[in-house]
């Protein structure tokens, strides 16, 4: 991974609200190529539509999703395998990309995005013409 | 973190090619995620060897004055095919995620989320009523609710000094 001498940490567009003291959390992506564009899987568990801000500006896709941490009082823990809190994720995009088309879906707290190509870096299939 | 993919050109010789996502993150929040592991590992009584192997999926057991909760972030799936099930008092979730089918899927770039099928069992204390368990599944998280008899909860038994 190219390392960069500077730390690259692109703060959170205004439009972000981080919940004050809830911890926060990387969430496992799935990314792959597919066709004209990529395919970006996210799990966002305990997010609903509303609470997950997908947002694209000088080549780096944000993740942001709000999740509500723990009732901390009146329970008693048996077992604590996990913490709960935000979620979130910054990608530095290398190769050029729509980011006006960026299609988002939630379901379920699987958070899946389709990064389309820039038209340019599309595959172009070149006829061969026969002599 | 990122994985390099190598591609071995005709003479033998490989280049990396570097992903086109590019992960961004404050090398400190990773350092905290490492150490907030290992401090639950420790306080659940797991060895430190056991800190990478953690079970999937995560869970988290707890009581109030009502009932017994279990709660499992599980995204991605489908509420028909989470499996819950009280045998006994022991309470077992079970179920499988996919992987994605996908078309003209040229390789990935990341691959960090489990797939597969999963089991966990967690044992239920005496006091609860197995018959009335409840299991909602929403937003990815999984939450079983076992309510207690009441009446059955242990007693607290005083110490006498001599």
């Amino acid at each position: 991974m190219q390392a960069s001498n500077t730390e690259t940490q692109t703060p959170a567009p205004a439009s972000v609200q981080r919940q004050a003291e809830a911890p926060l959390y990387t969430p496992p992506a799935d990314i792959f190529e597919c066709g004209d564009g990529y395919r970006v899987y996210l799990d966002v568990p305990g997010a609903r539509l509303g609470d997950v801000d997908v947002t694209y500006a000088k080549e780096t896709l944000t993740v942001h999703a709000r999740v509500k941490p723990r009732r901390a009082s009146g329970q008693e823990y048996l077992a604590r395998e996990y913490g709960v809190g935000d979620f979130q994720r910054s990608f530095n995009v290398t190769a050029p990309i729509d980011g006006a088309g960026i299609r988002a879906e939630l379901k379920n707290g699987e958070l899946s995005l389709f990064v389309p190509k820039a038209e340019s870096a599309k595959t172009r299939k070149i006829a061969i013409k026969a002599q | 973190m990122s994985l390099l993919k190598r591609m071995s050109g005709k003479n033998g010789s490989s280049q990396a090619i570097a992903p086109v996502f590019q992960p961004l993150a404050k090398l400190h929040e990773q350092i905290d995620q490492l150490f907030d592991r290992a401090w639950r590992s420790f306080g659940s009584g797991e060895s430190i060897a056991s800190i990478d192997i953690q079970a999937w999926p995560a869970v988290d057991v707890s009581e109030d004055e009502k009932a017994v909760t279990l709660r499992a972030d599980l995204p991605g799936l489908e509420a028909k095919d989470l499996d819950v099930e009280v045998s006994g008092n022991v309470l077992t979730i079970r179920g499988s995620r996919e992987e994605e089918k996908r078309e003209e899927k040229r390789g990935y770039q990341y691959h960090e989320r489990r797939s597969g099928s999963f089991s966990r069992a967690v044992s239920l204390p005496a006091y609860v009523d197995a018959g009335r368990v409840d299991a909602r599944y929403e937003k990815g998280v999984l939450t079983v609710t076992v309510p207690k008899v009441p009446g059955k909860e242990p007693k607290r038994i005083t110490v006498k000094s001599a």
